[in-house]
């Protein structure tokens, strides 16, 4: 059974490579690169001074020394001039994020870099418009024209609302400050739509909305702060597979217990010693199962909750910290706004029942032991035998935002933090730890709180053009099925007005998709670098620009503002997002104009850019001055400051002292006020809300509990699916399920399954895991060959309309075998425990 | 180089070809055999992995490189595409009574670990055909990875990654980028031979970068 392996030999960088500075694209952490480009047919030496990376090749290169170049760092890229350079893509040794270190996303950034030649050869290179059954490839002007007079033609008729949106938010690949700042202005300033959608959800929303109405910005903390803490909290994260260098270079170290000397130095006087991990997760994750291996079983505490339940666990250990007087009492007394104490006391502590009634419903609801909660509530704030109190970290992501209710979910844990007074020292903090990568700036997004959930309105016949840029909502948004129906059906009515106007100029091409529209049409734009399951319902597609194909500036999970640098053309005539908005915002503007019409001109003007530094320093001026700072605010920064800071870049918010950037490590040191009126942090009332009705009547009909995640693969596969070593151990989407229903279900592992309730279906492989307990299924999420987002149910936190996409109730259906994918695949759950 | 299938052919032989070291290429140059000749004619020159498309060597019976003729007249200059492997014998079929072996190839510096499944295999050899080989260095950053036969599993102690024994030794999961390099073997009677790797071992730039030859 062959699988895919690299050739034999590769080639190294001659000492007169070009280099480059980089950080990685994919997850939020944030690894930093140097980039090497070098002409095809060129080679440096073994010796050090003849190779660009200065390692002596002439005897073995020595483990864990980052010398290396694995085949997967390497590619060869073909520039628009047709000369062809070899790329390598090297983890650098000298940024303190990754210390040298590469996960597997990192690791293969070489091998994504578009090859005419190779599978990333499938990416976007022109503009595609769908005339006469098809997509074809035209011109940027001509497709921009169509565009602008469809967005223009609707505005004019229906009004600013009639333009929807879903758009990246983010930093790393396909974002950035400066894509950002293009979108926003495009939608915010010069469109004027409420209707307006994150990448991943189905409104204009923070997935932190708690975490900041309770005056905690969601990214305080430094990756060194989990080297120097006594307990790290990992709340709904599987960071071993998804922020795998912040886990492997900065948890895992202090779990094994290497970091206490720097514990002793940043902690004087206070006693310290290997660090503890409280892992709260429904299922056995390849997380808990590397920290019980790595570390040790008596320092690593799983609490397997039921799925959903995580605001009665944490109510329950505030409860517990609380009837011990372990809380911070100073902190309480001065860093919190005092009306907001009892509130909280009352009902997410319900101070009106004794101790035992608490946890006794605890224990009933999330299906923990008594005795877990004790001994988790004691790692987290029992004072140590010298009287000082321990400090504790609570990271969360995926499991809390996206779960069962989003606002009450964040506010629970950062409760716990706030009682135990865990900010504004090292080894303090609580937050998200990110899924991508951040690089938010635009101007004020003009909507309510919470924002229209614009899935619902697009499927009830709403909006006049839908807007994608850089997401694939037909795979990734909630409740998928409905949205590809909705895209299908609307999108038709649309072709089939282009169809009958095949000979027709753009004016009464535009004509007739308005007129399309109000018979049920909807006009869709994708832009994006790879063709996707969402730009097959397109009616024009804008390629953009990649990842080290226009300089970008991005912040990761610690704030760490960096430059990452252009290195190779993009590809075909495919521009940079923040370029394809400026061009399409100018030809509006063209057509206001010849239409006299004032206002849109003023509007759509101010989009003339000629440099991706233009556009970072247009948003960097947006950001207010004052001490409660935007997490992002980069004012006063440029790329040359940048270029000269290198891959450790500087920690925002960004203050200019004496006329230099300062950067922070952490928030609230020093007496820092928080970010309320009063400069103190505020408790919310988090009571344990149960099931809503619309996901209770699914798990009442169907016998699984169906719940989602990532490996270590990223996202969509977006990039994956065309690296032959990612695309071929995961062809399609697998779920993970126990050897005690596979049993029952006469599964083994590979067997073809296809998974079903009210809202949709998805078809997967099985592996059989100890990840999930009985009743449990797990999904890998957002395959593009099948995804789990069928399944999900319209549910959304009313608060603040995001998805409970973590939980839905699934049938199962055993279709039969892929022959062939026993012979490509392993079916050894990620997990790594082998199910005998 | 990770999408080797679509790397085109060569034009000119040697011109667009990763050179070796400078050591390794002379070398290279000199290398007598009737394969490396004839692949060094064709074009485009079979997949650097592939096993030479003509009978091997007659086997040696030490476990010392096979030794290139110094005296052997120098062939036409030529490139080959394919590293000279040396021909070693690395184990016995009773060495796997516990079902691993560990040796290295093709140096020294290369830890290996011939493993029997126990069920036969695409590329096994052996009377069941479920005899492999795999590099025992780590594709992430070159720890030795240790074998459970149990699991037919490798495991990497420094960051976890593992890697599954029964299916060509592809990554489960971790931070790996490269499957395991896998061995080409071929065996006569008792004797298990070493004749060339599929991948790139940890740590050089080329699979004979350290052996001299």
């Amino acid at each position: 059974m062959p699988v895919h392996r690299p050739a034999d030999r590769l080639v190294l960088p001659p000492a007169d490579a070009e280099k480059f500075q980089t950080v990685c694209h994919y997850c939020i952490v944030g690894c930093g690169y140097h980039v090497y480009k070098w002409p095809e047919g060129q080679t440096g030496g073994l010796r050090p001074e003849e190779n660009a990376l200065g390692v002596d090749y002439t005897s073995p290169v020595a483990p864990l020394s980052a010398g290396w170049i694995a085949p997967a760092h390497h590619t060869v890229i073909t520039e628009r001039d047709g000369r062809r350079f070899n790329v390598a893509i090297v983890p650098d040794k000298g940024c303190v994020v990754n210390k040298g270190h590469h996960s597997g996303r990192g690791g293969t950034l070489g091998a994504s870099l578009y090859r005419p030649d190779g599978p990333t050869g499938a990416r976007l290179t022109h503009p595609l418009v769908y005339r006469a059954t098809d997509q074809t490839t035209t011109t940027w002007d001509d497709a921009l024209d169509l565009a602008a007079r469809v967005i223009y033609g609707s505005i004019q008729r229906d009004g600013n609302d009639s333009i929807f949106m879903k758009i990246f938010d983010h930093g790393g690949g396909g974002g950035g400050f400066e894509n950002n700042w293009a979108v926003g202005k495009f939608f915010f300033q010069a469109v004027q739509t409420v209707n307006c959608s994150m990448h991943n959800r189905p409104a204009y929303n923070s997935e932190v909305h708690a975490s900041r109405d309770m005056g905690v910005p969601e990214l305080n903390f430094a990756y060194v702060d989990a080297e120097l803490t006594d307990t790290m909290v990992l709340w709904g994260c599987n960071s071993y597979e998804t922020q795998t260098n912040f886990y492997l270079v900065h948890m895992l170290p202090n779990l094994q217990g290497t970091t206490v000397k720097d514990k002793e130095a940043a902690r004087p006087g206070e006693q310290v010693g290997p660090g503890r991990m409280i892992i709260i997760d429904p299922r056995r994750t390849a997380t808990v199962v590397v920290s019980e291996q790595a570390g040790s079983k008596d320092r690593v505490l799983h609490l397997q909750l039921n799925p959903g339940t995580d605001i009665a666990l944490a109510n329950a250990l505030a409860r517990i910290i609380y009837e011990r007087q372990w809380h911070d009492k100073d902190f309480l007394a001065n860093r919190i706004e005092a009306e907001t104490v009892q509130p909280f006391l009352d009902q997410s502590l319900q101070m009106d029942k004794s101790l035992d009634e608490v946890l006794a419903e605890a224990e009933r609801i999330t299906g923990l032991s008594r005795a877990q909660l004790e001994q988790a509530a004691s790692w987290i704030a029992e004072p140590k035998t010298d009287g000082s109190r321990p400090r504790a970290m609570f990271f969360y992501e995926k499991g809390i935002i996206w779960g069962l209710k989003n606002y009450q979910n964040v506010g629970s844990i950062v409760n716990l933090a706030l009682l135990t007074g865990n900010f504004g020292k090292p080894g303090t903090g609580c937050g998200r730890l990110g899924g991508h990568q951040e690089g938010y700036v635009r101007p004020g997004y003009p909507g309510p709180r919470p924002a229209p959930y614009i899935d619902d309105l697009l499927s009830q016949g709403q909006g006049n053009v839908f807007y994608v840029v850089g997401c694939n909502p037909a795979v990734t948004t909630l409740n998928a099925q409905r949205m590809r129906e909705t895209l299908q059906t609307r999108g038709k009515v649309v072709r089939d007005a282009l169809d009958a106007n095949f000979a027709a100029d753009n004016a009464a091409k535009a004509r007739a998709v308005l007129e399309a529209i109000d018979q049920g049409g909807l006009f869709i734009i994708v832009q994006d670098i790879y063709p996707t399951q969402t730009t097959r319902f397109a009616h024009v597609v804008f390629p953009a620009a990649a990842w080290g194909e226009s300089p970008i500036t991005s912040i990761n999970g610690e704030r760490r503002l960096r430059l990452y640098e252009q290195f190779m053309d993009p590809p075909g005539i495919a521009e940079p997002d923040w370029k394809i908005f400026g061009m399409l915002a100018q030809r509006i503007k063209a057509l206001a104009e010849a239409d006299g019409n004032a206002d849109l001109v003023r509007r759509f003007s101010g989009f003339e850019w000629q440099t991706a530094e233009e556009v970072f320093l247009e948003g960097g001026e947006s950001f207010a001055d004052g001490v409660k700072a935007s997490t992002e605010r980069y004012k006063g920064v440029d790329y040359a400051f940048l270029k000269a800071a290198g891959n450790n870049g500087i920690q925002t918010p960004v203050t200019i002292v004496n006329g230099k950037p300062e950067g922070r490590v952490r928030y609230f040191e020093n007496g820092e006020p928080f970010y309320t009126e009063s400069g103190k942090a505020k408790l919310l009332p988090t009571p344990w809300p149960g099931f809503p009705a619309v996901l209770q009547a699914q798990i009442d009909k169907y016998p699984y509990f169906l719940t989602n995640g990532r490996n270590n693969n990223w996202q969509t596969l977006y990039n994956d699916i065309h690296i032959p070593f990612h695309a071929e151990r995961t062809p399609m989407p697998y779920i993970e399920i126990s050897a005690e229903d596979a049993k029952k279900e006469g599964l083994t592992a590979g067997d073809i399954v296809q998974l079903y309730n009210d809202y949709g279906e998805a078809t997967a492989y099985t592996v059989i895991s100890t990840s999930v307990r009985p009743g449990m299924i797990f999904m890998l999420f957002a395959h593009p060959r099948s995804t789990t987002n069928s399944l999900t149910t319209p549910y959304v936190d009313p608060e603040v309309v995001i998805p409970y996409y973590k939980g839905s109730a699934v049938g199962l259906r055993k279709i039969g075998r892929l022959e062939d994918l026993d012979a490509r695949l392993t079916y050894h759950p990620t997990n790594f425990e082998t199910v005998a | 180089m990770e999408d080797q299938g679509a790397t085109p052919p060569n034009e000119v032989a040697g011109a667009q070809q990763p050179r070796l070291g400078r050591r390794s290429f002379l070398k290279l140059g000199s290398v007598g055999s009737a394969a490396a000749v004839l692949a060094a004619c064709s074009a485009p020159p079979a997949p650097p992995t592939a096993v030479p498309p003509t009978a091997p060597p007659a086997p040696t019976v030490s476990a010392a490189p096979t030794p290139v003729a110094a005296t052997e007249p120098a062939p036409a200059p030529a490139f080959s595409d394919v590293l000279p492997y040396p021909r070693l014998k690395i184990a016995t079929l009773s060495d796997l009574q516990k079902g691993v072996f560990s040796t290295t190839y093709p140096d020294q510096f290369s830890p290996v670990q011939v493993i029997k499944l126990g069920t036969k295999t695409v590329g096994g050899v052996g009377p069941d055909g479920d005899i492999v080989a795999y590099s025992g260095l780590c594709t992430h950053m070159g720890c030795p990875v240790s074998y459970d036969p149990a699991t037919k599993v490798f495991m990497c102690p420094c960051h976890y990654s593992h890697f599954d024994a029964a299916a060509d030794a592809m990554l489960i999961s971790g931070p790996a980028t490269q499957h395991l390099p896998r061995l080409v073997l071929e065996v006569e009677g008792q004797d298990i031979y070493a004749v060339s790797v599929q991948g790139l071992i940890y740590g050089r730039p080329h699979n004979l970068s350290l052996t001299e030859l």
